[in-house]
């Protein structure tokens, strides 16, 4: 795939998800102005269709963007935070179902994943400073 | 592979039952973070700030493969890759080479349905076996699973592929999966 055509490639799902959120933000407009069903289900669709847009345009840009943009590490950081946390709430809500045993060994991989979010919080934010300097 | 239910578990506690589709999301979680992460280290190996990565991979890499032991223990079937012999529930079935790989390969990634191309490739990296031949291993497995009271472990998912269904461990499992 040619540099250009990957480029596009990722515009064009940045435009996907900032056109949904245009669309979604009028939903929300409108259903604080008035209350309807239909409304409810159309910002609920639209919020699943962001997310989906939003998750599709990740995957282009650590596919196909450039790790010398700062673009391509706080994709890559903020997917790995969102994954790690999503694991470490999960590992978290269960421990205390767990036999002893397994309690305080999962005990210790909550840390170090506490640790390894961390981390990749400290890096996203040195290199949003970083793109902004 | 450690051992299970060091301690006694309470009256009506089943921590089989309970913990078998926690560990299964678990496991997709960690496969998904190290993929990730591998896709981040192949793009930008040597950039500055990859260093901890290939450290963190390795740790991710580490508790994926005790989640998937312990997921093979609660589900109660173990497979034995040297000599291809299955055991559940006290039963021992003497599977082929491929059947043994295949099986080892769908229980080590629970809640995911993989095609025929992904397991010819994954399981028993072969890409040159058909479709067709990846549906006729998997449908001869599945009969010879019954033997042992596995009959629908390998579940089929349409347009998706085959996965680890709900019979393992007694417990609901993948969400969605229908049986063929």
């Amino acid at each position: 795939m040619t540099e250009a055509f990957s480029g596009d490639l990722i515009v064009s799902r940045l435009l996907i998800v900032q056109s949904k959120r245009l669309i979604l933000s009028v939903a929300q407009h409108q259903l604080r102005k008035k209350q309807s069903e239909e409304l409810v289900r159309r910002v609920e669709k639209l919020l699943a269709q962001i997310a989906s847009a939003q998750h599709e345009y990740s995957a282009a840009v650590l596919k196909y963007g450039s790790p010398e943009t700062a673009g391509y590490w706080l994709v890559a950081y903020s997917r790995l935070i969102e994954k790690a946390g999503v694991l470490q709430h999960g590992l978290h809500r269960a421990a205390g179902e767990l036999p002893v045993d397994e309690r305080y060994e999962v005990s210790a991989e909550i840390e170090m994943l506490d640790g390894i979010i961390e981390s990749w919080t400290r890096s996203m934010r040195k290199t949003m400073v970083e793109a902004v300097a | 592979m450690r051992e299970a239910h060091t301690f006694p578990e309470l009256p009506g506690e089943d921590l089989t039952t309970s913990a078998l589709p926690e560990v299964a999301g678990w496991i997709a979680i960690y496969e998904e973070l190290a993929g990730v992460l591998r896709s981040v280290l192949a793009r930008a190996n040597g950039a500055p700030g990859t260093e901890d990565m290939h450290g963190q991979l390795a740790w991710i890499e580490d508790r994926l493969a005790t989640w998937r032991d312990r997921h093979a223990e609660l589900a109660g079937v173990t497979i034995d890759r040297r000599e291809h012999v299955l055991t559940y529930g006290g039963k021992k079935l003497h599977l082929t080479h491929r059947e043994a790989d295949l099986l080892d390969f769908l229980l080590r990634h629970p809640r995911r349905p993989f095609t025929a191309k992904q397991l010819a490739t994954l399981a028993w990296q072969n890409s040159r076996l058909s479709d067709a031949q990846v549906r006729t291993y998997i449908m001869r497995l599945r009969a010879r699973l019954r033997d042992v009271g596995l009959a629908e472990v390998i579940t089929v998912e349409r347009n998706r592929g085959y996965g680890i269904g709900a019979s393992v461990g007694t417990v609901g499992g993948m969400a969605g999966m229908g049986h063929d």
